[in-house]
Order: C-alpha cells, then sequence, then structure tokens
C-alpha cells in the first residue's frame, strides 16, 4: 500500500497520549515546509523546524525513515524518540521530559533559534560544501550591478575570468537591456558653459552624463506623474585608472572635458561622443565601467550633416562605428573597428541616388538601417525634385559584409514613418493617420519580411492625452522592454515624454529633469531628431 | 495508485527523488519544470520519474515555491511573501539555498531559476568581496599583489 520507504512526519502536539498526530502528505494545502535546519545522522532524516511556536516550545517536522516508524506508538519508538532527541541536541538543550510520544515539545528556553543556527552551522562545517555549476554562478551574476561585478573581480580567480569572459558579458547585457534608460544630454546653458569651462580646468577629468531610467505612472495623463531620475554618478574620465595608451591620448588632447560633445550613438552600453570642438574626433566610452577611448583624426572644417552608428560585428567580434556624411547631393558612409589604436576610416559604396535622412541610423541584428528621403534629389538642370527610385525603401548595411542595398518597407500612406529597434528586430512605425500609428517588425533582412505587430489608435485609448496625433506631436523614440512599451517625444512639451504600455494600452507622462534636445520647429521629423535621447544600459561591453 | 484522496480531475504525475521517496504531483505542477516535460514528450516516463539529482526535502522546497509561484502571477503580496521566505532561507542556511538552486537548475525551471538568481543576486549587492567569499565559501587563490592590482584598477567601484 505504501511504496515510498520514507514519510514526512509530523509531530502534532495533541493533548491525549494515543496517537502520534497526523501523517501529512505532500499535496496537502496545509502542508508547509519548512527549510531544513540541519540534517540527521543516516539513521534519521532530517529535521524541520516547526513554522509557529508554541507557546513556550518549539514544533518540528521530522522526516523519519518509513522502516523505523512503527505501526502503532508503542515505547520502543518512545525511547527512540528519546535517545534520538538527546544525541542530537543534547549539547543545546536539556530535554525535558517528553508529555506524550506524539509530540516533542522543547522548552524553549535555551533552544533559540540562534543555537540552532550555530548548531546547524557546526554540521555545515563538517560537511563538504560542493560550489555551485558554473551555470548557477552566471545566472546569479549576470544580475548584478557593473559596479558590484568590478568589485567581485577580486573573489577569486575564476570568477575574474569569468566576469571579463566575453560570453558571460553577453549574458550579463541581455539582463541589462531588460532594464534599459536613456541617456540624455545634460544641457549646458550658454551663460554656465564658460562657467563650466573655468571649473574644468581645475578639474580636467570630469565630465557629466545623466542617465534617467523611466519611471512612470500607468493611468490617465491627469494624474501627477511620478518623476524620479536616478542620477548616475558623475562619469569620471580619470588618468589614473586608464592605461597608458588611454593617457597618452587624454594628455594629447589637453583635456578632452574642454570639449563640448554630443551623443552620436549607443549600442550594448557603449556610448559613441561626437566631438564639437574638435572636428573629426569621436570618443567610444562605456560609462558604467568608466573606460573611454578617443578616435579619429582632426580636421580643420566642420562637416555637413552627419549621423552616427554604433554597431556590433558578430563575426570579429568587435564594435565598429559608422558614419554617414551627406556632401551635396550624395552621401559618404565611413566605417571603422573601434579599438585602441585609431587607423582609417573605411569608405563603404552607398548605392545613388538614395539619400540618407538626417535621423540617426538604427541597428538592429548586424545591420543598421538608414531613413531615405524621397525627394530632393536632383535632376540634370540641378533642380530637386522626386525620386521614385527611393520610393518605399530603406537603406541598409549589412555590417559583417559591409554592403548596402535597399529593403522595401511597407506601405505607408501619409509618407511619415520612424525606424525603432525591437527586440533586436528593425521596427517600422508606420504614422498611419492623425490618431493612428502602426508597428511594423522586420522578420527577414534577405527576403523582406513585414510583420504588423501592433496598432495604436488614440480614439480608443481616449482624449485623456491631450495630445493632437501621430502626424504633429507625437513621435515615437524607441521601444522598451519589461514591461513592453514605446515612449514617445512629446513635442507639444519640451520637457515631457509619454509612455504607452503596449500590453495595457495607456499612455502615461515621464518627467526627466533634465530632458533637452534642440528645439523642435514646426516640422516634427526635423533635424531636432537627430540628437535625442538614446537607449542606454549599463553594460560590461568593451572594445578590447 | 492510492490517489483517491485527490478530488481534482487533474493528472497525478509520480516521481522518485534520489533517496527513494516518492510524491505525487498535479501535472500542472511538474510540467513547469522543461525536465520532466521533455521526458514527458519523449514518452520515457510512463510510471515513476526518476530525480537522480534531487533529494527529497530539496524536492519539497521547489514544489512549494513552484505552487506559490503559480500563486503569485499578479498578485504583488504573494510576490513580497514568497521574496521574503527566500531571503529568509538564503540567510538562515544558505547550503539549502544552494541546494536549492541546484535542483532548480537541474529540473529547468525558469521562473523559479530567475527568482532564485535574482534573490541571491539581490543578497550579494554591495556585499565585499570577502564576506562573499565567506558566504559561498570560495577560496580566494589571487596573491595579495595581484589582488590589490585587480583593486587599484577598479577602485573607484569600492567607494
Amino acid at each position: 500500500m505504501v511504496s515510498s520507504p520514507f514519510r514526512k512526519f509530523d509531530f502534532e502536539p495533541g493533548d491525549d497520549s494515543s496517537g502520534f498526530g497526523t501523517y501529512r502528505q505532500l499535496g496537502d494545502p496545509e502542508f508547509n515546509p519548512c527549510p531544513p535546519c540541519l540534517s540527521a545522522p543516516d539513521d534519521l532524516w532530517a529535521i524541520f523546524r516547526g513554522g509557529d511556536y508554541k507557546e513556550d516550545s518549539l514544533r518540528f517536522h521530522i522526516l523519519l525513515p518509513f522502516s523505523s516508524l512503527p505501526s502503532s506508538p508503542t515505547s520502543p519508538f518512545r525511547d527512540f524518540l528519546h535517545r534520538f532527541v538527546n544525541q542530537l541536541l543534547n549539547h543545546i538543550l536539556v530535554c525535558q521530559e517528553i508529555v506524550h510520544s506524539s509530540s516533542v515539545c522543547f522548552p524553549l528556553m535555551p533552544f533559540h533559534e540562534k543555537n540552532l543556527s550555530s548548531m546547524a552551522n557546526k554540521r555545515m562545517k563538517n560537511t563538504r560544501v560542493v560550489p555551485l555549476p558554473l551555470d548557477i554562478i552566471i545566472a546569479i551574476l549576470s544580475r548584478l550591478s557593473v559596479k558590484s561585478l568590478l568589485r567581485l573581480k577580486c573573489v577569486c580567480k575564476d570568477w575574474f575570468n569569468l566576469i571579463s569572459d566575453s560570453f558571460f558579458v553577453h549574458t550579463h547585457l541581455q539582463h541589462a537591456k531588460a532594464n534599459s534608460g536613456f541617456i540624455v544630454e545634460m544641457p549646458i546653458p550658454r551663460g554656465k558653459f564658460h562657467r563650466f569651462l573655468g571649473e574644468i580646468v581645475s578639474n580636467p577629468h570630469f565630465v557629466e552624463f545623466q542617465c534617467d531610467r523611466l519611471n512612470y505612472q500607468s493611468g490617465s495623463i491627469n494624474r501627477s506623474p511620478i518623476s524620479s531620475s536616478i542620477s548616475w554618478d558623475p562619469f569620471f574620465f580619470d588618468s589614473k585608472t586608464s592605461s597608458k595608451n588611454k593617457k597618452s591620448c587624454f594628455s594629447g588632447m589637453a583635456g578632452i572635458i574642454g570639449d563640448l560633445t554630443r551623443i552620436g550613438a549607443t549600442c550594448d552600453g557603449l556610448v559613441l561622443l561626437e566631438s564639437l570642438s574638435k572636428y573629426g574626433l569621436f570618443y567610444v566610452c562605456n560609462p558604467a565601467m568608466r573606460q573611454w577611448v578617443c578616435l579619429g583624426r582632426e580636421i580643420g572644417r566642420r562637416e555637413g550633416g552627419q549621423t552616427w552608428g554604433l554597431v556590433f560585428n558578430p563575426n570579429i567580434r568587435k564594435y565598429s562605428a559608422v558614419r554617414m556624411t551627406s556632401r551635396g547631393h550624395h552621401d559618404i558612409c565611413e566605417i571603422i573597428t573601434v579599438d585602441e589604436i585609431f587607423e582609417s576610416w573605411t569608405e563603404v559604396w552607398v548605392p545613388q541616388p538614395h539619400r540618407s535622412r538626417s535621423f540617426p541610423p538604427v541597428y538592429a541584428n548586424s545591420y543598421i538601417h538608414w531613413m531615405i528621403h524621397h525627394r530632393d534629389i536632383p535632376d540634370l538642370e540641378g533642380n530637386l525634385g522626386f525620386n521614385p527610385q527611393s520610393m518605399g525603401y530603406i537603406l541598409t548595411m549589412d555590417v559583417i559584409s559591409e554592403s548596402f542595398h535597399t529593403v522595401s518597407h511597407p506601405k505607408c500612406e501619409s509618407g511619415r514613418y520612424t525606424l525603432l529597434q525591437m527586440q533586436g528586430l528593425l521596427s517600422f512605425a508606420d504614422h498611419a493617420s492623425h490618431n493612428q500609428l502602426d508597428l511594423w517588425v522586420l522578420m527577414n533582412v534577405k527576403k523582406p519580411t513585414w510583420i504588423k505587430e501592433h496598432s495604436i489608435h488614440l480614439d480608443s485609448i481616449g482624449r485623456s492625452v491631450r495630445t493632437k496625433s501621430f502626424l504633429d506631436d507625437l513621435f515615437p523614440l524607441a521601444i522598451l522592454e519589461n514591461p513592453w512599451r514605446i515612449i514617445f517625444k512629446w513635442t507639444k512639451r519640451s520637457r515631457k515624454m509619454l509612455s504607452y504600455e503596449i500590453e495595457n494600452p495607456s499612455f502615461s507622462a515621464v518627467n526627466l529633469q533634465c530632458f533637452y534636445t534642440a528645439p523642435i520647429n514646426n516640422d516634427i521629423l526635423g533635424d531636432g531628431a537627430r540628437w535625442g535621447p538614446k537607449v542606454h544600459a549599463n553594460s560590461l561591453s568593451c572594445w578590447t | 495508485m492510492a490517489s483517491t484522496s485527490n478530488s481534482t480531475s487533474s493528472k497525478i504525475i509520480t516521481l522518485r527523488s534520489s533517496d527513494g521517496e516518492v510524491f505525487e504531483v498535479e501535472e500542472s505542477v511538474a510540467l513547469e519544470s522543461n525536465l520532466i516535460r521533455r521526458m514527458m514528450e519523449d514518452d520515457c516516463a510512463n510510471n515513476i520519474i526518476p530525480l537522480p539529482n534531487v533529494t527529497a526535502p530539496i524536492f519539497y522546497l521547489v514544489i512549494e515555491h513552484c505552487k506559490k509561484h503559480a500563486e503569485m502571477k499578479d498578485n504583488k503580496e504573494k510576490k513580497k511573501e514568497l521574496r521574503s521566505q527566500g531571503e529568509e532561507l538564503l540567510k538562515s542556511d544558505p547550503h539549502t539555498y544552494s541546494n536549492l538552486m541546484e535542483a532548480v537548475n537541474y529540473l529547468d525551471i525558469k521562473s523559479l531559476m530567475d527568482l532564485t538568481a535574482q534573490w541571491l543576486a539581490d543578497f550579494l549587492k554591495g556585499k565585499s568581496p570577502r564576506l562573499i567569499r565567506e558566504l559561498l565559501k570560495i577560496k580566494n587563490d589571487f596573491t595579495p599583489e595581484e589582488e590589490a592590482e585587480i583593486l587599484e584598477r577598479n577602485r573607484w567601484a569600492f567607494d
């Protein structure tokens, strides 16, 4: 009848001496096992600390081998219990008389939790502790912050190697991405700028970044939103902790901090900063690790409209910077591997007559995509006109082969769309009409397959949000995970963003204390978007 | 099988731990484990499913956590309760906790792996390397010079 050699035996303090209390089997909803606080000798199985204190006694659950369980309460069993209790606990408590064979009631007094755990510890010291398997260690460590991990590097050699390992860096990145925030540029008011520079001279290693993890409150926009921005550590370009190469790079630049930079692109926790005073220079840094490298060569003049991209080439396992410069009526695309040593830009042929727009390109799954103009391609007379060849396409570069091709995009009636990245895939936000935005996802770049993922209707959400339309004042900036939400720039309020939750369709406002972007003109798809906040996650990524 | 006491209609799956104890678990709970799911899909789980890497007391814990996790969905208070229980176990008995994690890892229960790893990660957060070595019984195999160098390189992280 009973196949199990073991049974959980629950000692219920009863007031009659007839029985043992009840067997409670697994699956009984009332059964609430507590962690075994010590393992018993071989003939006994384990002793569980009871969850509750009864008056002045502590209750135990004891697991006994089935063979040692008598079929009826007999005196040998009572003796056995006595022996067992004494054997196990005599050095921490004097076992008082057991009132009933069915209940083991220990006086609480010397037997409090501290004794119990110290006894458990004593036992544990004798047992050989098997180190946790590697995949569990990875599962734990990949959930820690970058700062904690840098500290944990000195726990032991295994951990040091693990935390530096590219596989671990990748695993950690996946967790970090689920908690992505934005990296936002700090506004430097013009009046203060000189003062700021002055301070910089005395402290030449200091650049401030602020990253805001979006906190928002779901529900109607009319409620006041929770505004909470977590400011990061000031970001130090510290020459002390930099390697030799970086140090020389630093001093050679006479303090990069006097340099005014703009965030050009972000990728996997790395940030590309374009120098605004020393034309041609740019920096790639990991703010979480406080590492940076200066790249590029200074040139005398400022180049025209540039867009930047930061991409990961999985073949060589390196990051590359991509720069698209518009010169006259055509574009020049250049690419360079991010490394300690700057070599030179490699030009990549861009198919003509397509021209990229001034929007930052979107990197997704080893392809980088640009929006292209539908018009303003000059004809033979030099007049700007409509270029039908660019209609319905986006410009795509394969990062591995460094080659361009065009990808047709879903039909877009209004002609207004935005490219975003969603779960590593390219997403196409079609500003279909004033009150509708459609979200498409590109499943296959080689054979373009678009799937309509979501559609937002302003009408169905209700007009609690005082926005006009997707064509006038709502501009999608990014799609964030956990929960899935689309962040919109709300152009009517320069310091506000809107968050739209996909699974629970509703808008809420996001207040950023230092949200700053270039002023936006009437054209919401204009130049202002180029320097918007960028999605960022703290990671261990590096370029070496 | 004398499972007549169970009045629910769901299927019962019988599992045997490494030390021979037999457990009867509802199918919905058992299928949380990808290992058991795979075994059932491969049809190699006709009678009793053996779990050679899991002992009975640890298996109790796993099942309890599974059940609570299922209840916990959309219930913030339950979530908090489960979390505080997990943390208490971690503090009072790290050895069992690591056994629990190993069992969860072996049984391949993703939801529980996420939970237990997150608790331990939160627990380790902000602890000094020395304390962590002690807690997880890790031997420091760096020479003092090596350790000082690593420390120096990331000094700001210790502030």
